[in-house]
Order: C-alpha cells, then structure tokens, then sequence
C-alpha cells in the first residue's frame, strides 16, 4: 500500500505525479480501495466500494497514460461519489432502505462526465436517507448508521453529505462528489476539516441525480483544497439538455487554469448577522483567518444582511417541491419504511401546501434574490463560518426543531436559495480538536471569485495540511 | 427539523407579529404610502418566526390535519398524529411571513433561478464578440 502521505495528498499533485509517470493509477487505486475497505465501515462511510470498476477504470487510465493519450489532471485519480449519482451496474440507494434494491441503467451526466475526464469511481459514499429531503432529526437517519467523524468517531459528520465528508478526511479517496440543496456540502466539509464547494445553481447537471428540491438542487466536490475543486468543477460543469434547469452554454461552463488568487485587491464582507450565536472559539479563528487576508491586501469590512425570510423561504421551497419529488414514496406508504420519525410522515403535512403558497414564496424568494445581489456591489466575496459550530455528537438528542425559533439569516439558506457558489475550507480547530471552517460566498456564477479567496487563504495557512488522528489506519 | 443539511442552533425569542397586526400595519401604509421591498434590517411588516398562532393559523393548520387524517389516518398511529399537528403548525409559522410579504401585483415569482442580467449581458457580448472574431466578413 503507498504511504499516507502520498494517499493525503491533493487531487492536483495526485494528477501531475501520475501524469509524469512517478504514480501508477493501478496502484494508487488500490491503496485507496484497501484503505476504504479497512476504515469505511468503521465509519459507516460508504454504501457500496465499486471494486470491479475502479480496478478496471484505473487499468485502463494507466495503459491510456503509457501510451501517450493523457486526459488531463482527473486522469487516473480516483473519487467516491455520494449514493444519489446513478452508476451504471451498481446500486444507487439514495442512501434509503425503500431504495436499497434500487439500480438505474445508465450513468448520471457527472459520471459521464468523470469518466471521459479518466477518473476512476472506488465507491458509492454513504448519506442522510433521501439526503434529508423529508426531514430527519438525527445522524442515524442513513441506511448504513450514523457516519463518523474522522477526527472523533463518537462525532458526526454533518449531513447530508456525510459519506462524502468522512471519506475525503480519512483520505479514503482523494476527492467525493457531493450535493447541495441547502448545506449539504458545506457542513460535512466545514464539520471534517476539508474544502467543499457548491457551485453556482443551474453550472453542473443533475440529470441522473436524485432530487429533492428542483430548484434548489446542486451537485459539487468536496476535497482537500479549494485549488482541487476548481479542478475538479472544471471537469464536471457544462451545459446539459437533459438537465432543465442547466445553464446555456456560455454561463454554464467552467474554466480554471490553476491556483488562481484573485487579483487586485480582495473586496470581503463579512456577515455580521447570520448567526444567532456562535462557538467563541471560531469566533476567534475567523477573525484569525481574516488577519491572514488582510496581510495579503484583501480590504474587510462588516456587513449586515437585510432582514427577510430567507430561512423561511427556503425550508419552504425545499418542502413543498420534496412532496412532489417524493410522491410515489408518500403517496404509496412506502415513506413508513425510512429510518427516521420525521421522515416517515413529514411528506403528508407538506401536500397540504397548496399553489398559491408556492407561488408566493417563490415571488418573495425573487425579492430576497435581488436584495442579495445588491450586497455583491460592493464586495468580491462575503465571509462567514463554514458552521456556526464544530461537529455536534453522534448521541446527541433527537433535533425535532419545531420548537426552535428559525435562524432566518443562516448562510447555507440564504446563499441556497439565492443559488450562489459557496466555498469553505478548513480555518482551525475547537478545544476538542475538531475542525471548523470559513465559508466564502460570491455572486451568482462567480464561482472563480470564491476559489481564489480560498486559494488565497491556504496559500498562507497550512489547516489543510492537518490530519485526523485515525485508529486502525 | 433538518432538512437536506445541518442542525439549527436555538435562537432568541424573536418579535412575534400576527396577521391581524399585519393587516393593520399594512392598512396605515397603504394610506399614507405605497408598499415597496423592505430591506430594512427589522421591519415589523415583515413579521417573524413567532411562537404564538393566530386563530386563523389555527383553523387552517385543523383543516390541514383533518385532511391527512381522512386521507391517511388509517397508516398512523396516534403519536404520528398528534406529531403531524405540531409539524403543520410549524408549518404555519414558515408562512406568516412569506404572506406578510409586501408585493406588488406584477412582482413575478423565480420558479427557476435565473442568472443575472448583467451576466447575461455580458455573455451576449462575449457570443458576438466571437462571432465577429470567427466570421469577420459577416459584419460587412
């Protein structure tokens, strides 16, 4: 098996060794496939390891290679994407036991994508069930149990791209395929201590992908930098027919040419209203992170966001346009077959929404759409944690949240239902040595400007650097 | 409730405002001006994610249930009753202040997320930019 320290290594030096024929994809394939398959299920971070395929992807990268036909920096490298990509001759769950048995005959257009880029699938990564789309009120909400944190395991990893999460920071692949309908990168990247990146709505195709929220609905890579997801968004976004939602072709595709730092000045704001309360510790790591932006000549300044229903409209959105995604679960009783309480029977309160309500809140979102905007008139980026916390304990006590006031300004609903690209990488770490991150926000379809921000920020800090203390590797 | 993501953190006791205040509020604006977008960083129109439902919340959150219950009620068990009127009344709450939103008649509703103008215009200009750099003649 090759040593952890070339197994941790970026998805850019990954590709540039094997380019240069210093890595065997053969054999970096199976050093990641033996290493998923001794700490995966420690973690409950996989669904299903593709064996068969990875090894006969990566035979085939290293003879393409060998014979002069390189595809570019994915060639070779190997991924794990989240279980609600359908892959061709292998399960596609959506990480739910209605779906357990579920297969689909053909590849989701970002598998296409990836395979025409050369990269090899070691596994499908595990999930919140229907990644949350009902609802769900623990981290045991998941066909294959609760999955671990790496750098605790008696701690989650965030939902609902926990498997996707888990396996990046256990480097049991180098880089997963994430979704994001309204956090679901974000906070498993922020809470495991890795880049996660939710591109801009409409920029990569989820044709193939399990929906919950078609207007919300975005797919994304989670890795351990934010220079590897430029590369990797660079393969996977693109225009596709079959995704109706998809950007043309012009607004759609996504071009990077390396570690780019924005030039210039950086314009930041940083939201100083989102959270209603924070860990005072990462508190003090964002203010640490923005020191380190400002030594590089990025202009701070605080700013508030306007007051509006964001939260509500979001949550809305995601269950009025869920009960029609889901209503052959609903409607045929199957949703009694989920793991969790609230997803069992949160699909008959919301068919009682009626049109009117969706319409409205889509005629208020268009509002809050444009009140945001205004914000990117002055400032490149926003700024604010990846999370308010560190990851919360596997054992924590059910979150019902019915009777929680809403945090209306909480960034992952805001920017998701404004479809703004996100990024957040690793910025410190708590008392109990867990990770947290700092998000950057950009306008819609400034996806560069976010990836620079980030870049600039690992360019002159070394969280990144840092691994789990993993038992058993 | 989580949906898709994260857990939400508790948050202080916001201002609760009911769609009677509302529509009394709204009622002195009209009279004395016409009702825009509010930005403003607490504006009672806009109402908040209150604790207390109003009567007609109520009715409409009983309406609500009972038409799960003749519908379903026979796949659940009581506690999934009981539990779904707690979920309707919160559901309830999301509303109030997305129906205590001002709008205007002609205020269009983003059923898709459409990109922004300014993007578009600049991605016009890059297609025609193109188009005059591929056919230089077809501007002749």
């Amino acid at each position: 098996m090759l040593s952890e320290d070339i197994l941790y290594l970026p998805v850019r030096q990954l590709g540039e060794r094997i380019r240069q024929r210093q890595l065997s994809p053969v054999a970096l394939a199976e050093s990641y496939l033996q290493r998923s398959q001794q700490l995966g299920p420690q973690l409950n971070a996989y669904v299903t390891i593709t064996t068969g395929l990875a090894l006969e992807q990566a035979r085939a990268a290293e003879r393409e290679i060998s014979n002069g036909h390189y595809r570019g920096p994915l060639h070779g490298v190997p991924y794990a994407a989240k279980d609600l990509v359908a892959v061709k001759g292998y399960p596609t769950t959506w990480g739910a036991r209605p779906y357990a048995q579920q297969a689909f005959d053909y590849n989701a257009t970002v598998i296409e994508r990836l395979n025409q880029a050369g990269a090899v699938l070691i596994g499908k990564a595990a999930m919140i069930e229907l990644a949350g789309g009902l609802g769900y009120e623990s981290a045991k909400a998941a066909l294959t149990g609760p999955c671990k944190n790496p750098w605790n395991p008696k701690y989650w990893t965030c939902g609902s791209s926990a498997g996707s999460g888990a396996i990046v920071a256990a480097a049991l692949a180098p880089w997963a395929l994430g979704s994001d309908t309204r956090g679901s990168i974000i906070c498993p990247s922020a809470w495991c201590g890795i880049a996660g990146m939710r591109p801009s709505f409409g920029r990569v195709s989820r044709h193939g992908a399990m929906a919950i929220a078609y207007t919300m609905d975005k797919l994304g890579p989670m890795a351990r930098t934010a220079d590897d997801c430029g590369l990797i968004l660079s393969a996977i976004a693109g225009h596709d027919p079959r995704d109706h939602d998809s950007l043309p072709s012009s607004l759609a595709s996504f071009t990077y040419h390396g570690a780019e730092t924005a030039t210039g000045p950086l314009r930041i704001g940083r939201l100083a209203n989102v959270w209603n309360r924070m860990d005072p510790g990462l508190e003090q790591r964002l203010d640490d992170a923005l020191k380190v932006l400002e030594k590089t000549g990025a202009k701070i300044r605080d700013v508030q966001v306007p007051d509006g229903p964001y939260e509500e409209a979001a949550e809305l959105t995601i269950l009025m346009e869920a009960a029609s995604s889901f209503q052959d679960l609903i409607h045929s009783g199957r949703c009694a077959e989920l793991d969790d309480p609230l997803g069992r029977i949160n699909g008959y309160a919301s068919e009682q929404f009626t049109a009117p309500e969706y319409l409205q809140v889509q005629r208020v979102r268009l509002q809050l759409q444009r009140q945001i905007d205004k914000l990117f008139e002055d400032f490149d980026v926003l700024t604010t944690a990846g999370q308010s916390t560190a990851a919360s304990p596997i054992e924590a006590p059910p979150d019902d949240g019915s009777e929680e006031p809403l945090e209306r300004r909480a960034p992952d609903g805001l920017s998701s239902l404004c479809g703004l690209p996100a990024i957040t990488v690793p910025c410190g770490f708590s008392k109990e040595k867990l990770p947290f991150g700092i998000q950057f926000l950009g306008r819609a379809l400034h996806d560069h400007a976010v990836i620079a921000a980030a870049n600039r920020f690992q360019a002159h800090t070394d969280w990144h650097l840092q691994r789990p203390p993993l038992q058993g590797a | 409730m989580r949906l898709n993501s994260m857990p939400r953190k508790p948050s202080p006791p916001p201002t609760v405002i009911t769609r009677r205040q509302f529509a009394q509020t709204a009622a002195w604006a009209s009279a004395t001006a016409a009702l825009t977008v509010v930005p403003a960083a607490a504006s009672p129109i806009l109402g908040n994610h209150g604790d207390n439902e109003s009567p007609l919340d109520e009715a409409e959150s009983e309406a609500r249930w009972q038409a799960i219950v003749h519908r379903y009620g026979d796949r659940l068990s009581e506690e999934q009753k009981k539990r779904l009127r707690k979920i309707l009344a919160y559901n309830e709450k999301l509303l109030t202040p997305i129906r205590n939103y001002p709008l205007n008649n002609g205020d269009s509703a983003a059923t898709v997320l459409k990109f922004y103008e300014h993007e578009a215009a600049r991605a016009l200009r890059r297609s025609a930019k193109d188009q005059d750099h591929d056919n230089p003649k077809a501007k002749e």
